[in-house]
């Protein structure tokens, strides 16, 4: 069941926004997401930075397997908060940077970087921010086979151990 | 004049956490700042995805050693609307109240470290002394003075007894009115002044732009507080506004929040007479259904934000942590820039940087 806010907005979104909407949908409290291609993320970005959803909170990325997802949680000063959606594939992960647009996206960029390999296009300072500088270029810890690979050396060392 | 890059950290006498900012100056301005994070990175959003909800709780709440009960009750919260939980309203005041105490032990925290960097040190003992008020009332409440485990999912840990209750109102009579003779202080007392106004400015554009957050972005007029814009548990049934103040500099930063002390202390009593009686747990299923959740907390340091994804199991799928001192590093830099070398410590300090946040 949507809620009136949720509603509201999302009608909003689909009225104004002028390029390609895959889907939107409201979940949780106090948050809507709208999903657009790739390609079209600065301009989506834009959009909702400029109709009253100002604040980047963070981005989110997430593994799927043969995709990565990116989530970028914007907010405003009231409910309901949005959240960007968007799909790259894995084996070619990359996507043009919101930096250049709006710089509190800097440092949730290079760490998307760091954690799952997503290149970001034309971001301005995109240098390593948390691994260590000697850390393999092709390993991202993040990805799930990494997690995977983790769990199977615990498991290992937990039986070792007895 | 010839420009000068040198390191500051990870390992350095000014600094109390391990960090690193490689700072060019010219003279003895500074012209650029890099930051390198995870010299205290623990993985902890990669160990939610190897254990189960319970486990991550209490690895969540060790993100941070100051604002640890608001990283458990966000992550409780997301699983809690997950599992589309009704939490009582007794645990949802206790689970508030101790949020609010937590602010307090923060913001006089920080007063006391500011106020080292800048040479004031007996300010800073005077604080510290009078923080030990509220770490003994958390200690009361929860048998810890910091890392409560006072959330559970669907509950809170711990009820509060008549007796307790009684002490804390004595307590935070005592604290309010200690705070506004440091919040005269701060704002009158000529050598403290001279020592922060117009330093590690931060304009309001700046502030929007960089996505700088709590007292930080208040500091320079920015009136978002996740509190007031995103009312969550008994926020919802209290009166307040954001404190805000238009300064822009080290001093707005720290008006911010001495109010915000004395708001806090304001909030906690509000809540403290008006604890409804009942229940305090609602039991929760191990198995949480397919699902995300996104929850906004109002951490002492600034909004904090969760992002988590279930997929059916006992174990979550993704947490994602964003803390407020990661949000605050851009605009940071952009205060040092320009900045006096003198000024690096007590502008890096009034942001209230806590590095194992910023790692996780």
């Amino acid at each position: 069941m949507m809620s009136e806010l949720g509603e509201a907005a999302i009608e909003r979104v689909r009225r104004e926004y002028e390029g390609r909407i895959l889907e939107t949908a409201e979940f949780g409290v106090y948050e809507v997401t709208m999903t657009v291609p790739p390609e079209e993320i600065v301009a989506a970005c834009r959009f909702v930075s400029e109709n009253g959803w100002w604040h980047l909170s963070t981005i989110t990325c997430q593994d799927w397997g043969e995709e990565l997802e990116l989530l970028y949680h914007f907010n405003g000063d009231k409910p309901p908060a949005i959240t960007v959606r968007t799909r790259v594939p894995k084996a070619t992960p990359k996507i043009a940077s919101i930096t250049p647009q709006l710089p509190a996206a800097t440092i949730y960029e290079r760490e998307a970087y760091d954690m799952f390999g997503v290149v970001f296009e034309s971001h301005p300072n995109p240098k390593r921010l948390i691994l260590p500088d000697d850390w393999p270029d092709d390993v991202f810890p993040m990805r799930l086979e990494e997690i995977q690979a983790q769990a199977e050396r615990d498991q290992k060392e937990k039986e070792e151990n007895g | 004049m010839a420009k000068c890059t040198f390191p500051i950290g990870p390992q350095h006498p000014a600094l109390k956490e391990p960090e690193s900012f490689n700072i060019t100056t010219e003279g003895e301005r500074v012209v650029a700042v890099d930051i390198r994070l995870g010299y205290i990175h623990r993985g902890i959003e990669a160990c939610c995805q190897h254990r189960n909800y319970v486990r991550s709780q209490y690895n969540c709440e060790r993100i941070c050693g100051i604002c640890s009960h608001v990283h458990a009750w966000t992550f409780c919260r997301c699983v809690e609307q997950l599992l589309g939980l009704e939490v009582p309203m007794r645990a949802i005041y206790i689970r508030t109240i101790v949020a609010e105490l937590e602010r307090i032990h923060s913001h006089l925290l920080w007063l006391g470290v500011a106020a080292h960097e800048v040479g004031f040190d007996t300010l800073f003992m005077y604080v510290w002394r009078d923080r030990e008020v509220v770490q003994d009332l958390l200690e009361l409440i929860s048998g810890n003075r910091c890392n409560y485990g006072m959330v559970t999912i669907g509950g809170a840990k711990m009820d509060l007894t008549d007796e307790i209750i009684a002490k804390c109102l004595e307590g935070l009579a005592v604290l309010k009115e200690r705070t506004e003779y440091y919040a005269q202080i701060a704002t009158t007392e000529g050598t403290f002044l001279k020592r922060v106004e117009g330093v590690g400015i931060l304009t309001e554009e700046q502030a929007r732009e960089y996505g700088a957050v709590g007292p930080t972005s208040r500091g320079s007029n920015v009136p978002y507080d996740a509190r007031e814009a995103f009312p969550y548990e008994a926020y919802s049934e209290i009166d307040f506004k954001a404190i805000t103040s238009d300064l822009g500099d080290v001093l707005g930063r720290t008006i911010v929040r001495v109010l915000e002390t004395i708001q806090a202390c304001d909030i906690a009593t509000e809540l403290l007479e008006k604890l409804p009686e009942g229940d305090i747990q609602a039991r929760a299923k191990p198995r949480v259904p397919e699902g995300e959740a996104v929850c906004r907390t109002e951490a002492p340091r600034g909004e904090l934000i969760y992002y988590m994804r279930s997929n059916g199991t006992d174990k979550a799928a993704r947490v994602k942590v964003r803390t407020p001192s990661l949000a605050n590093w851009p605009a940071t830099i952009l205060m040092l820039e320009g900045a006096y070398v003198a000024d690096v410590p007590i502008t890096i300090a009034s942001i209230d940087p806590c590095m194992s946040c910023t790692d996780r």
